[in-house]
C-alpha cells in the first residue's frame, strides 16, 4: 500500500514494531518471576570460553551474513554431489575414482583432524545436514517466516533420553556396512556413491519428518564422534557473553528464532552451554540474540573434556563404545586373527546352530560382541578403579564436586547423573579416554592418507583424459613410516589423556574416594594402559588399512 | 488463590493428578517455563542446571509445555481447576415483543468471586494478549476476588472505554477465553466476559476522568461515532484535547446503534459513554455526513483528523431477483424492527404467516433472525459456509436455534423470484460444500429446493466506504492479513499464545495485533484511520482499541513536534 511521503508521517508502512513511545498493553499485565540466579555463575565459570573470536569486526560480519554458512557448506555440497556422480559413472578402479578417492583418502583424515582440532567444525559445513536443511527451510540462506516443509515432529522423549547412544548405533552399523562391503577399502566406488546418497537420503527424510537438526544432534552416524572426540578441540562454541543477560531475556530469541536467524537447531542454548558437544556453530543463535550477548569462543585444547560440570553418561558410554569399535577394527587386521576369527564363527553358527546368511567378515555377532565387550571392558576397569579407591559416601550424600547428581521429578536421562556408584566413576574415566579413543581413529586413517593420497590429482585429472599411472604406485611414506607417525599420534593422545585424566581425578574421583591418592594413581595407569594398548597394536598391524 | 478440586473431588471423579516430565536431555536450562509457571510448580535443579518438577503443586495448566522453546516438557493427566460458572440463557415464555437481555449475568458477588477464583493470575497471561485491547484481565479478576470493583474499574480503564459493551458483544470464544490458559490446557475458561460484565453491571462505569494536559490546545476531528471513534474521543479528552465528532446519522454510535437489538444490547447500556463524553466536552455534531472532499476543510479547522466512519455500507446481494420488493439490507431491517420492539409495536409486512429468509448466518444474520422471531415471523437463515467453520459466536449460534430459527448452513440463493406486483415470492436454495475454512464454498449442481418466502434479508456482512480510501490513500481498506510476513513479537512468542493452536485464537489475536499496531501511522499526513474503516467489518473491541490507540499516536505526535 503507497503511502504519501511526508516528513511529518511517523514510520514507514513495513514497520510493524510496537513503537517504543507507546505502552505495549500487551506487555504490561505481564509480571514474569526472576529466575533462579544463585550458583550460575559459579556453575558456569570453569566452562567459559577463553576468547571471543566474534569481537574482531571481520569475523563478526562473516557471523552476520547469512550467506556465511551457505557458502561454508556450498564447496562440500559440490564435491560430495561429485562424489556421488563419480561413483555411478566414472572408473571402477578405486584408486582413480574421484568419489573414492576424495572420500576415503583425503576427507575422512580431515574430518578427524578438524574433530581434534577445532570439534564440530564439521557440522558447519556439513553436505549432509546442509543439504536437508536448505529443504526444510526452502532457501539457501534466507530467514523466512513461511512454514518450514516439515512435519516439525520432535524425536519422542523416550528416544531422545537415549541421547548420544542412536548416533553411536548409526555409527557402527554404517561402520559395518562400510567394512562387509568393503566400501572404505576403498571398494567399489558404487558403493561409496550408494553410501553417500543412503546418507543424504536419511538425512533428508529425518528432516522432513522432525524439525531442526533433529538427524544431526540424534541420528548422524558422525554425530556421537565429533561431539565425544571434538570435546578435546578448541572451538568451545558459541556461548554467552554476559550470562545475566540471557537469564534476564524475555524473549529467547536465540531458541525460537528472531528476525535475523532461526531458532538454536541443535536445541542448545548458548546461556547454559557448558561444552561444544552440541553446538553445531551455525551462528543461528548469534544472528537472532537481540542484545549481541553471544559470542564465538575458542578455548585451551581439552577443555570441554575436562571442565563440564555435568558429565553426560551418554557421552561416556559412546566412548567406551567408540574405543569398542576401533579396538575390534585394529584386532582385525592382524594378520594372526583370521583364522581366529573364522573359528569364531563356526562355533557361534554352526555349534550354538544360529542361521546366518553372512558368509565373511565381519559377521555381526562377533562384530557386535566384541564391540559390547570392549566397552563393558573399559566399564570394569572404571569398576575396578572404584574398587581399589573405594567410595567416600558422605561425599555421595552431600553433594559434593563430582558426586552423584540427582534430578527431581521428572524422567531420568542417559545425559545426567542420578544417584548412581557406578556412574561417578564411570563417566569421567571415560572423559579421559576422549583424547586417546580420538587420536586412534585418526591414526587409523594414516595409511590410506600417506599411501594413497597420492593418487588423488590422478582422480582428478582422470574424467579429463588423463589416464597416466604416474604416482598411482607413490606412497608419502613407507609403511614403518607410516607406524611411526600412528605412534607418534597416539603417544600425543595418550598424553592427551593423562593430561585430562590428571585434572579429571583431582576434580571428580578424589573428592569422592576414600583413598584419593589411589583414585588417581589409578585412573591414570588405565588411560595410559589403553592408550599405549592401542598405539602399541599399530606395530603388528604393519600400516595395514 | 486458584480454587481447584479438592482430593475428595479428585477420588470421586477418579481422574488422578497432573505429572510432569522434564525431558532432561532437550531441555536447557533456560527457565522460561520457570519464570512463568503460575503455581511454582517449577524450579531449577542447580546441579544439573535443568528444570524440576513438583507434581504435587502441579495444577496442569500446561504452560510450561507451551512455553517451553524446545518442546522439553510434557504433562500428563487433568487439569484441577473446579467448574467453570454456568447459567442458562433467559427463555422468555413467549418471544412475541420481548426484549428482555437474554444473557444473565452473575447472581451475586459469591458467585462472582467464586469463578474470579478459577484465575491462576498467570504471570505471562495469554488471556492479555487474545483480548484486542489487552485488558488487564488478571488485575481485573484479582480485584474481583478482593472484593474490590473500584479498583477493577480503574484497571479496565487503563485499556477499555466500554466494558458493559464489550461484555456483552465480544466472541470471547475467539479472543479472551480462547486464549485463557486453561482453554489451552483443553477445559472450561475462566468465564472472562461475565466477569467484566460484573463489574461493569455492579458499580457503575465511572465517568471521564482527566489524566493529563497532554493534548490541552489540541483539536481532532473524528468522523463517526462508532466504538472506534469513542475510544478516541474518550482517550483525547481525558487528555486535555477538544474533540468535534462528526455523525452522518441522526443519533450516535453507529452500528452499536442500529446494528445489534436490545436483548443483546440494552439501550441503557449504549447510550452511557457518549454521554459520559458530552458531559466531559465533546462536540456532537450528528446528521453530518462527511465525504472524502471534506477531510481537506476538516485539516484547515483542527490538528488531526480521525476517520472512524466504519464498515456501513452492506455488502450487496447478486443473485436474479435481488431488486424485488421485500428484499432489504440488514441494516435497514434492523433499524426499522429495533424502532417497533422498543415501542411493542411490530412491522407491517410481519406476522405470524410471513416466512423470512435471512441470507447470510453471521452475528448480524443471527440478531436479524431473533428480531423476526420477536416480531412474529418465521425465520430461516442460511449461509453457504460450513457450520465448522461458520464466524458467528458460537452460543449466539445455538440461541438463534432454540428460539426457532431455522439455519442451513452449506446453503446459497441462487435466485429469488416475484409476482406481478414485484413483491417476492420464492427464493431458489442450492447446496454448497466447503472442505477446509479458508476455501471458497462450491455450488453443487441438482441440489435445489424452492422455498416460499415474503421477506428477504441480506446480512452477509459489510464493508467500508472505499471512496475514503482511494482518496486518503490508494489501496485501502488494509487489510491485517495482507501484512503478516514478520515473525509474530517474541514477547508473544514466549507467552505460548500461539502454542496448542488447534483453536487459532493465537494467530487471530497476531493477526489483529498487527492491525492495532498499524493503526499507530497516520495514513495521509495528520489523518488518521480507526476501526472498520481502516479493516473492514470487525468487532466492537477491536475498533474501541484501535480508537484508543489512534489517540495515543496523535498526542505523542503532538508532543514530539
Amino acid at each position: 500500500m503507497a503511502l504519501k511521503t511526508d516528513d511529518r508521517l511517523l514510520a514507514p508502512d513495513r514497520e510493524l514494531g510496537n513503537p517504543d513511545w507507546l505502552e505495549d498493553p500487551a506487555i504490561t499485565p505481564v509480571k514474569l518471576r526472576p529466575p533462579h540466579r544463585e550458583g550460575a555463575q559459579e556453575h558456569f565459570a570453569p566452562t567459559e570460553g577463553d576468547f571471543d573470536v566474534s569481537r574482531n569486526k571481520i569475523v563478526d560480519k562473516a557471523l552476520r551474513s547469512r550467506k556465511f554458512q551457505f557458502l561454508l557448506i556450498l564447496p562440500n555440497q559440490i564435491v560430495f554431489w561429485l562424489v556421488i556422480l563419480s561413483g555411478l559413472v566414472g572408473t571402477v578402479d578405486p584408486n582413480i575414482n574421484f568419489g573414492t578417492a576424495i572420500t576415503w583418502y583425503l576427507w575422512f583424515c580431515i574430518v578427524f583432524v578438524m574433530m581434534v582440532v577445532v570439534g564440530r567444525a564439521w557440522c558447519a559445513m556439513c553436505p549432509f545436514g546442509g543439504f536437508a536443511e536448505w529443504i526444510q527451510r526452502r532457501t539457501f540462506w534466507k530467514r523466512k517466516n513461511s512454514r518450514p516443509l516439515t512435519l516439525g515432529l520432535k524425536l519422542p522423549a523416550r528416544w531422545a533420553g537415549y541421547g548420544l547412544e542412536i548416533s553411536v548405533v548409526a555409527f557402527l552399523v554404517l561402520t559395518w556396512i562400510e567394512e562387509y562391503f568393503g566400501i572404505a577399502g576403498p571398494g567399489n566406488p558404487r558403493d561409496t556413491s550408494l553410501m553417500v546418497l543412503g546418507i543424504v537420503g536419511s538425512a533428508l527424510i529425518f528432516f522432513l519428518v522432525f524439525e531442526r537438526r533433529t538427524f544431526c544432534r540424534y541420528v548422524c552416524p558422525l554425530s556421537s564422534l565429533i561431539g565425544s572426540v571434538g570435546a578435546a578441540g578448541t572451538a568451545a562454541g558459541f556461548r554467552t557473553r554476559d550470562r545475566e543477560v540471557c537469564l534476564a531475556c524475555k524473549t529467547k530469541d536465540c531458541m525460537r528464532g528472531g528476525e535475523n536467524g532461526y531458532g538454536c537447531p541443535w536445541y542448545t542454548w548458548a546461556g547454559s552451554a557448558d561444552s561444544n558437544l552440541l553446538c553445531g556453530l551455525c551462528s543461528e543463535c548469534y544472528k537472532s540474540c537481540p542484545s549481541g550477548n553471544v559470542g564465538l569462543f575458542i578455548q585451551r585444547p581439552l577443555k570441554s573434556v575436562v571442565a563440564p560440570v555435568r558429565r553426560r553418561y551418554d557421552v561416556a558410554w559412546a566412548v567406551a563404545i567408540l574405543a569398542g569399535l576401533v579396538a575390534y577394527q585394529q584386532v582385525n587386521a592382524f594378520s594372526w586373527y583370521a583364522p581366529i576369527d573364522n573359528r569364531f564363527n563356526r562355533y557361534i553358527h554352526e555349534g550354538l546352530a544360529i542361521p546366518t546368511s553372512i558368509t565373511h567378515y565381519p559377521d555381526p555377532i562377533i562384530y557386535a560382541g566384541m564391540i559390547t565387550l570392549g566397552a563393558l571392558f573399559l566399564a570394569g576397569l572404571a569398576w575396578v578403579v572404584k574398587g581399589l579407591a573405594g567410595d567416600s559416601r558422605s561425599a555421595l550424600a552431600s553433594g559434593g564436586p563430582g558426586a552423584a547428581v540427582s534430578v527431581r521429578g521428572g524422567g531420568t536421562a542417559l545425559v545426567t547423573q542420578a544417584r548412581s556408584t557406578f556412574r561417578t566413576w564411570f563417566a569421567p574415566i571415560m572423559y579421559g579416554l576422549i583424547p586417546a579413543v580420538g587420536m586412534d581413529y585418526f591414526s587409523r586413517q594414516l595409511p590410506k592418507f600417506f599411501q594413497d593420497i597420492p593418487a588423488l590429482p590422478l582422480s582428478i585429472l582422470h574424467p579429463f583424459g588423463f589416464h597416466s599411472k604416474l604416482l598411482y604406485h607413490y606412497s608419502l611414506m613407507t609403511n614403518w613410516g607410516v607406524v611411526y607417525a600412528q605412534l607418534a599420534v597416539m603417544a600425543f593422545g595418550t598424553l592427551g589423556s593423562l593430561i585430562v585424566m590428571w585434572r579429571i581425578s583431582k576434580r571428580d574421583l578424589e573428592p569422592i574416594a576414600a583413598r584419593p591418592a589411589v583414585a588417581r594413581v589409578a585412573s591414570l595407569l588405565v588411560v595410559l594402559g589403553i592408550g599405549v594398548t592401542m598405539a602399541v597394536m599399530y606395530v603388528p598391524m604393519h600400516a595395514a588399512h | 488463590m486458584t480454587t481447584l478440586l479438592s482430593e475428595d473431588r479428585i477420588g470421586a471423579l477418579g481422574i488422578g493428578s497432573p505429572h510432569v516430565t522434564v525431558n532432561l536431555e532437550r531441555c536447557a536450562g533456560c527457565q522460561e517455563c520457570v519464570i512463568r509457571c503460575p503455581v511454582e510448580a517449577l524450579s531449577m535443579d542447580v546441579n544439573s542446571w535443568k528444570a524440576a518438577a513438583e507434581d504435587a503443586l502441579c495444577v496442569g495448566c500446561r504452560q510450561c509445555t507451551r512455553t517451553c522453546p524446545f518442546g522439553a516438557i510434557e504433562v500428563e493427566g487433568p487439569t484441577l481447576v473446579t467448574e467453570r460458572w454456568h447459567a442458562e440463557t433467559i427463555r422468555p415464555t413467549s418471544l412475541l415483543g420481548d426484549i428482555t437481555e437474554v444473557h444473565p449475568g452473575f447472581a451475586s458477588m459469591d458467585e462472582a468471586v467464586a469463578e474470579a477464583e478459577r484465575c491462576l493470575s498467570c504471570p505471562d497471561p495469554t488471556c492479555v494478549k487474545g483480548c484486542p485491547a489487552h485488558n488487564d484481565i488478571p488485575g481485573f479478576i484479582a480485584s474481583i476476588r478482593d472484593r474490590d470493583l473500584a479498583t477493577a474499574h480503574e484497571t479496565l480503564r487503563r485499556t477499555t472505554v466500554l466494558p458493559d459493551i464489550c461484555s456483552r458483544v465480544c466472541d470471547w470464544s475467539k479472543q479472551c477465553e480462547g486464549a485463557c490458559t486453561w482453554k489451552l490446557a483443553g477445559t472450561q475458561p475462566v468465564a472472562i466476559g461475565r466477569l467484566e460484565r460484573f463489574v461493569a453491571d455492579t458499580e457503575s462505569v465511572p465517568a471521564l476522568q482527566p489524566r493529563s494536559a497532554l493534548g490541552q490546545g489540541m483539536s481532532v476531528a473524528i468522523v463517526g461515532s462508532g466504538p472506534a471513534g469513542i475510544g478516541a474521543a474518550w482517550e483525547l479528552i481525558s487528555h486535555g484535547a477538544k474533540v468535534t465528532m462528526l455523525e452522518k446519522d441522526s443519533e450516535p454510535l453507529g452500528v452499536l446503534r442500529w446494528g445489534i437489538p436490545s436483548f443483546s444490547l440494552p439501550d441503557r447500556v449504549i447510550d452511557r459513554p457518549v454521554a459520559q463524553l458530552k458531559e466531559a466536552g465533546l462536540d456532537l455534531v450528528t446528521g453530518t455526513n462527511v465525504r472524502p472532499a471534506d477531510v481537506e476543510k476538516l485539516l484547515q479547522v483542527h490538528d488531526a483528523v480521525v476517520l472512524a466512519n466504519g464498515a456501513p455500507i452492506p455488502l450487496s446481494l447478486r443473485f436474479p431477483g435481488a431488486d424485488l420488493k421485500g428484499v432489504e439490507d440488514a441494516t435497514t431491517f434492523l433499524t426499522r424492527a429495533k424502532a417497533a420492539l422498543s415501542k411493542g409495536a411490530s412491522l407491517p409486512e410481519v406476522n405470524a404467516e410471513t416466512r423470512v429468509l435471512v441470507v447470510g448466518a453471521g452475528n448480524t444474520a443471527m440478531d436479524v433472525a431473533r428480531s423476526v422471531r420477536r416480531l412474529g415471523g418465521q425465520v430461516i437463515a442460511v449461509d453457504w459456509m460450513d457450520r465448522r467453520f461458520a464466524r458467528v459466536r458460537p452460543d449466539e449460534l445455538v440461541e438463534a436455534e432454540n428460539e426457532g430459527v431455522e439455519i442451513r448452513f452449506l446453503t446459497s440463493v441462487s435466485k429469488v423470484e416475484g409476482n406481478a406486483a414485484g413483491q417476492v415470492t420464492r427464493a431458489l436454495l442450492v447446496e454448497t460444500r466447503q472442505r477446509k475454512p479458508g476455501d471458497t464454498p462450491r455450488i453443487l449442481a441438482g441440489r435445489e429446493e424452492n422455498v416460499q418466502v415474503d421477506l428477504v434479508v441480506a446480512a452477509m456482512g459489510y464493508r467500508n466506504d472505499s471512496e475514503f480510501g482511494s482518496t486518503i490513500a490508494p489501496g485501502t481498506p488494509w487489510r491485517a492479513s495482507d501484512h503478516v510476513d514478520g515473525l509474530p513479537d517474541r514477547r508473544w512468542m514466549g507467552s505460548g499464545v500461539f502454542a496448542n493452536s488447534g483453536n487459532g485464537v493465537g494467530d487471530l489475536s497476531w493477526i489483529r495485533e498487527i492491525a492495532l499496531r498499524r493503526s499507530t501511522y497516520p495514513f495521509s499526513p495528520k489523518v488518521w484511520v480507526a476501526g472498520d474503516a481502516m479493516i473492514g467489518a470487525s468487532t466492537v473491541v477491536e475498533a474501541m482499541a484501535h480508537g484508543k490507540r489512534v489517540a495515543q499516536a496523535i498526542l505523542a505526535d503532538a508532543a514530539r513536534n
